[in-house]
């Protein structure tokens, strides 16, 4: 049988992220919030993993880029970056990779621009916190080029945040997570804080802007609507795990998990009217997934939950 | 007077943030709700675009600075005693996070008999069991797994279906909802839809649909409104203004949507001034608040904007683009 981490050790593969899992452990419980999880993101791919509140997929860009808070913990798994094992690295190792290797785009990072810093000094800041010498003019020159890539003029640069629009103040941050020329992007929710008018300039900027660089992005989401718009595949995330990962066009077109085609299905679509259900469920469906993930085409990956087709 | 159920008629309202910090949330809105015929009106924008502030102030939380609101041809700020009642039960209100609107220290079913008890008569009180089983059962809620739940217990979307079956309890005739499904995961938010569709079609109840997402906008209703800081720039049946939008703010809103839909995606990238932020302050005096990112502005539109226009769409739009004898590019 094929399995994803197979792909792991292909050459062109970025990530590669093997049977992970991420506990809460508090003192009365333990929640699982990742629990096993596999995937390979490849060169110059957008992968998109969908999921609902919930469903662990913040938690999993954080355990990937080593940002766990206490309670959280990695209990289990690998992820390589390249040939590094990123969970065993030690700091000093690490901050070698951030930034310069992969970059973050959280949700709602424009609120993390320093208030009373211009923006030109914020980027200094972090071409030298990352330990790139260069002349102020060379400095200049790479600030007003990743600001050009996301549609921004040099202008901007004695400003500060305050004086920009959200949007604009995310597409800063996005000039400042490529300021390095990353080769992995990892975006959470990247535009889930802006009107629609500017997520669509934003994601539409990120896009072009990961596109110029020939970087590859883990794009994480609940807006099954935007992942259509810019990913390669996609993986649904239900209770901590994968349950169905393939192609974005195959898994529109034919998802075959039952709660990834409940969530395809409820997406509302302005052009069209759909068929609205009010029979909701009131108990929750619960699937099993202990069942590992079965490859049902080529690249296409279900996990069994005791429906029809052996699946 | 017009024997309408709600109406607005110019209603402006402004807040204060300290010294010299004014904020025109409302600048001018007219809308009415008619009794007869239920209607799903949607009234969808941005944030800032002033949509809550006009849904406080349809519910009488908020009073205008100028403009008349009016319930049943009565001023609402004037209502008193059995008319200010007859509002309060007629108008119901429905709001963003259902995790904050119950009490957690109570279950579920408290907020629903209280209702009850602050709205009817000594003889409906002895049915009320019946009549909360009722109303949950018409949101497709099951009793017996509702009742008695703590509100921790239960879903997000259940929690909302909840809340729709307290306004349902008094029967209104109205019911204002403020972003109802914004806060629930995806996959149960069709059904609080196809609960709200509902209770208009069986049962006569009209909505003012407050919103920012007009997909979902699409699935339920009958009239739509685009708000944009404060004014309502477009107007008109819903399809009619998603199927051929013809004010440049709701075109590049309706361009600007993702289609949930791979093979249907961006093309070009969106057309729109993009030197937003050298003319942000331009219109900031009287002229179009659309002016920094519209695509087809002229000089005028710095000075003025015309009242709402009709439109070759049968639809109103608050553009000089519409003006009788204007050149309309596209």
């Amino acid at each position: 049988m094929a399995t994803m981490s197979g792909q792991a050790r292909d050459s062109d593969v970025v990530l590669a992220v093997e049977g992970l899992s991420i506990h809460y452990e508090m003192r009365t419980a333990t929640v699982r919030a990742v629990d096993g999880v596999d995937f390979a993101l490849r060169d110059n791919e957008v992968l998109g993993l969908a999921g609902e509140s919930g469903s662990g997929k913040s938690t999993l860009a954080l355990g990937i880029l080593r940002l766990l808070r206490a309670p959280g913990r990695v209990v289990a798994g690998s992820v390589h970056f390249g040939a590094t094992d990123l969970l065993a690295l030690d700091e000093a190792a690490l901050r070698e990779l951030r930034w310069r290797q992969f970059a973050y785009i959280p949700q709602g990072s424009m609120s993390a621009l320093n208030p009373v810093m211009r923006l030109q000094a914020q980027f200094a800041d972090t071409l030298t916190a990352h330990g790139e010498r260069m002349s102020r003019a060379a400095m200049h020159a790479r600030f007003a080029d990743v600001l050009q890539g996301v549609g921004l003029e040099a202008d901007l640069l004695p400003r500060f945040p305050h004086e920009l629009s959200g949007g604009m103040r995310q597409r800063v941050c996005i000039a400042m997570a490529l300021l390095l020329g990353p080769r992995l992007i990892i975006a959470d929710e990247p535009t889930s804080a802006l009107d629609v008018i500017s997520q669509r300039v934003v994601l539409e900027t990120l896009a072009a802007a990961r596109k110029a660089i020939d970087a590859s992005m883990l794009l994480i989401g609940h807006d099954m609507a935007l992942l259509a718009q810019v990913t390669d595949r996609l993986g649904i995330m239900y209770a901590g795990r994968l349950v169905e990962m393939g192609e974005t066009g195959t898994l529109f077109r034919d998802a075959r998990h039952p709660y990834s085609r409940r969530l395809i299905a409820s997406v509302p679509d302005v052009r069209a009217r759909g068929v609205l259900h009010s029979e909701a469920m009131d108990s929750e469906p619960q699937w099993p997934l202990d069942e590992p993930l079965r490859e049902v085409a080529p690249g296409h990956f279900v996990r069994p939950w005791g429906g029809g087709d052996g699946l | 007077m017009s024997a309408d159920l709600l109406t607005l008629n110019d209603v402006h309202k402004s807040f204060s943030r300290g010294y010299r910090n004014r904020v025109d949330a409302l600048q001018g809105v007219s809308l009415s709700v008619a009794t007869e015929r239920p209607q799903i009106i949607t009234i969808a924008g941005e944030s800032g675009s002033g949509k809550s502030t006009l849904g406080m102030l349809a519910l009488g939380f908020l009073s205008p600075d100028a403009g008349e609101l009016r319930f049943r041809g009565q001023e609402i700020a004037g209502l008193q005693g059995q008319a200010l009642r007859e509002f309060r039960h007629a108008v119901q209100a429905i709001f963003q996070n259902p995790f904050a609107a119950f009490n957690p220290v109570y279950p579920v079913d408290h907020v629903l008999r209280l209702t009850l008890r602050n709205f009817s008569t000594g003889a409906e009180q002895a049915s009320s069991e019946l009549r909360i089983s009722d109303a949950l059962r018409a949101m497709h809620l099951d009793p017996a797994q509702v009742l008695g739940k703590y509100p921790h217990q239960l879903s997000g979307g259940q929690l909302q279906r909840v809340m729709l079956a307290r306004a349902f309890l008094l029967r209104p005739q109205l019911i204002i909802a403020d972003e109802p499904v914004s806060m629930i995961d995806a996959s149960l938010r069709a059904v609080v839809l196809a609960n709200m569709l509902e209770l208009k079609e069986r049962h006569g109840i009209s909505w003012l649909y407050i919103t920012h997402d007009l997909s979902t906008a699409r699935q339920i209703s009958d009239t739509l409104l685009i708000l944009y800081r404060g004014r309502i720039v477009e107007a008109g049946p819903m399809e009619r203004v998603l199927d051929a939008p013809q004010h440049p703010y709701t075109q590049l809103l309706i361009q600007a949507i993702p289609r949930p839909d791979p093979t249907q995606r961006w093309q070009a990238p969106l057309d729109w001034q993009r030197d937003e932020a050298t003319v942000a302050g331009a219109a900031a005096t009287g002229g179009c608040a659309f002016y920094a990112r519209c695509p087809f502005r002229m000089d005028r539109c710095l000075e003025d904007v015309p009242a709402l226009l009709a439109t070759p769409a049968d639809t109103q739009a608050a553009c000089f683009l519409h003006e009788p004898g204007a050149a309309r590019p596209g």
